[in-house]
């Protein structure tokens, strides 16, 4: 059976780039290709176990990734679509592995009182009398992601509830005040995001309204089959019995790029920008015209409804968010987005497709212009350079000691930040920072047309270092069954390892202090990945051991519980480090 | 008579078949009686069998929570009923509520590796509940018990 559905490390090719046009500080994960922010936990976060059996197909992962672009951008979210695609599983599944809290309520029946809140009997009152929060007012004041599912079963009182909600969030009030109590200006918090599921109201299903044009312009609206694809159903049923087939094994997507958020004055220097937005509008146009004459959504029975200024909006948003240097490619994957998912039938979807290449720049279709985030990237790379001093290990200094190229190098994870390494390490008694207590290490996919496996580094270490001090580096290649580690990644990967004291691994003498406390205590998340491995979230660098000051090269592969990595210290041949990201 | 006799035997026997596949399966049952009557006859049926009845929707989820098996007796398909029984199956027992009596939200994770949960309700129950049951169902014994 493949890999189960893990989210991977980000890729970022400018991560903390210009750590001011970075948003926010939390880190960010790479699910499914899309680099999203981590939630701040709680009792209510799914269990990842739920989903351990569960089989994972393309439709799956676009499934999870059209939900994590929603969450990473504050979009309230629609997903329509027939019973058993998997909806409401895509979303939790989602949040399971962000670290998000959900809010579940099943809209049927729902009165508005239990959505909003309602001043009942309560034990902390002198009174015994005071305001109890619903289900909405719990998660907009703790952060959770508020699902409804089948919400077009939601009744006209009840659905009044939700526009004060959209329109705080899509504004950006960042407030929404409770008339019910006394008036209370209840502030929307960060990670509180909306996301709704529901039957198409096309007869099938009983009890299902149309929302009106009002409401559905408010959100992203992502419609699905009504039906799953037989692919689809074929690869479920063949994972089931442990049978690996092509729907299982493909991807979605490739990944959205990691960058910080680009700002207004930074898009405006984009070559060619005025150029597509004006050919933006003659889309919109466009689509607004076709679907007006039913030459677009003839036979669908909850209408399309396209409002010009909240689609700016999102465009705006996805744009600074996914730029990644070709604005063609960044456009057509918005529009892919918004626009193409808001229909259902495959022929609708091909002739938005077809509009929707009308928008392009023949200055940017002829060549990547990656100026302005490259730039931003070296600026960044060399402020972590400059932070982290002699305990960076960068693929430069790997290639030196192998003298040999390196394969792909994907950027450093967006949550390894300047601000992260100058704080203070809660492991070192002295005061040092975690810059100074640990090391950033690249460790390779490739070391010149060699995968890099256990064994492939251990012969490798080993010749450089006879050749180079006339002895060899030790290396427990027996502790790693071989044909378990095979590596298949096409890029490296980035560890912060800690520099801690040795303990010996095989004696199971682990370093009891974990920084994985440090680094949730600052809502970051140690997760390390590789290529086509699953990553692992919520995993630890729990050991380490072997060098004082760790000058050398790391090894690291994927396990069925984690992450292993062996370290040799090139100042003291020999020595071997051993960390361990654990599950 | 003897027609009779083998019909009870049929549906006996498909009771028992029904029983042994929920405690194998991790996926809430329906078990839909004909009459009151007979959803009466039925609970007893499942009690003997070692399942824990329970007519409110909270008690049930506290067994469940338990690791119990657990036959809920619905003579009509609240909203917290149906909560109940399409999370435990579409959510892989997580299972999330709003109480309206006592104005909480109740979140838990039911172990459903370990407990059974059997719905008994009538036809009328389900038609009149505008709630995609079926849907959600895993094994469902439609019948009487003997």
């Amino acid at each position: 059976m493949s890999a189960q559905p893990i989210p991977q490390q980000v890729d970022n090719s400018s991560a903390a780039a210009n750590e001011d046009l970075v948003v926010g500080s939390q880190a960010r994960i790479n699910f499914y290709g899309v680099p999203i922010t981590l939630g701040s936990g709680g009792s209510l976060v799914p269990d990842k176990n739920q989903f351990k059996d569960d089989v994972i197909t393309f439709f799956d992962k676009k499934l999870m990734r059209d939900i994590a672009i929603a969450l990473d951008l504050n979009h309230p979210l629609l997903i329509e679509g027939g019973a058993d695609l998997g909806k409401t599983q895509a979303v939790d599944r989602v949040c399971a592995y962000t670290n998000r809290e959900v809010y579940f309520v099943n809209c049927r029946d729902i009165e508005a009182e239990m959505l909003i809140g309602r001043l009942t009997a309560v034990e902390n009152s002198k009174s015994g009398f005071g305001w109890k929060d619903g289900i909405v007012m719990q998660a907009i004041r703790n952060g959770g992601v508020l699902v409804l599912d089948e919400y077009n079963r939601l009744k006209g009182e009840a659905r009044a509830v939700f526009h004060q909600v959209y329109d705080a969030v899509l504004r950006g009030k960042g407030q929404v005040v409770l008339a019910e109590n006394n008036g209370e200006v209840v502030p929307l918090h960060p990670n509180f995001r909306i996301v709704m599921t529901q039957n198409p109201p096309d007869g099938t299903y009983t009890n299902r309204e149309v929302i009106d044009p009002a409401e559905i312009s408010r959100v992203v609206h992502l419609r699905y089959p009504a039906q799953l694809p037989a692919e689809v159903e074929e690869a479920r049923i063949l994972g089931s019995f442990g049978i690996v087939s092509q729907a299982q094994d493909a991807q979605a997507q490739d990944s959205l790029p990691y960058q910080p958020k680009l700002d207004k004055t930074v898009l405006a220097k984009i070559p060619g920008m005025a150029e597509v937005l004006i050919k933006f509008v003659e889309f919109h146009r466009h689509l607004r015209h076709a679907i007006a004459n039913r030459e677009l959504a003839a036979d669908s029975a909850q209408p399309v409804h396209l409002t010009f200024q909240r689609d700016v909006k999102r465009l705006f948003t996805f744009v600074s968010s996914y730029y990644n240097g070709d604005l063609n490619e960044t456009l057509q994957l918005a529009i892919e987005y918004y626009f193409v998912n808001r229909f259902e039938s495959e022929i609708d979807r091909q002739k938005v497709r077809e509009a929707g290449r009308m928008v392009q720049g023949a200055a940017t279709a002829h060549g990547k212009r990656r100026a302005v985030v490259e730039e931003q990237a070296t600026e960044g790379l060399s402020h972590i350079k400059r932070v982290l001093g002699k305990n960076y290990y960068g693929p430069e200094v790997c290639e030196t000691f192998f003298g040999e190229k390196l394969g792909k190098v994907p950027g450093i994870p967006g949550w390894i930040t300047p601000e992260l390494l100058k704080s203070r390490c809660p492991l070192a008694k002295t005061g040092e920072t975690i810059g100074e207590t640990h090391s950033l290490i690249f460790v390779p996919a490739q070391i010149g047309s060699r995968n890099l496996t256990v064994h492939t580094f251990a012969q490798m270490a080993n010749g450089r270092a006879k050749e180079a001090w006339g002895n060899e580096v030790l290396s427990n290649t027996d502790f790693f069954d071989q044909e378990e580690f095979k590596i298949k990644a096409k890029e490296g990967t980035w560890v912060l390892v800690y520099n801690g004291e040795a303990a010996d691994v095989n004696e199971g003498l682990y370093k009891a202090v974990s920084i994985r406390e440090l680094l949730l205590s600052k809502g970051i998340m140690m997760i390390s990945s590789r290529g086509e491995y699953e990553s692992i979230p919520q995993h630890e660098v729990t050991h380490a051991a072997g060098a004082k000051t760790p000058r050398g090269f790391v090894e690291a592969k994927i396990e069925s519980d984690g992450l292993g990595c062996s370290f040799m210290d090139l100042d003291e041949p020999g020595s071997r480090m051993v960390a361990r990201v654990k599950a | 008579m003897e027609l009779f006799g083998e019909i009870e035997e049929e549906q006996t026997t498909a009771l028992d078949v029904f029983i042994e596949g929920v405690s194998k399966q991790h996926e809430a049952a329906l078990c839909i009686a004909q009459s009151t009557r007979s959803m009466l006859a039925l609970s007893y049926t499942l009690r003997r069998e070692g399942f824990i009845l329970c007519s409110d929707w909270r008690a049930a989820m506290q067994e469940l929570d338990n690791g119990s098996r657990v036959a809920l007796v619905a003579e009509s398909i609240s909203r917290e009923v149906y909560d109940l029984f399409s999370q435990y199956n579409g959510r892989s027992g997580m299972v999330q509520i709003f109480d309206k009596e006592s104005f909480t939200f109740i979140s838990k994770q039911l172990p459903v590796d370990v407990s059974s949960f059997v719905l008994i309700c009538t036809d009328s129950a389900i038609i009149d509940a505008y709630a995609p049951i079926l849907l959600h169902a895993g094994l469902i014994f439609r019948g009487e018990s003997v």
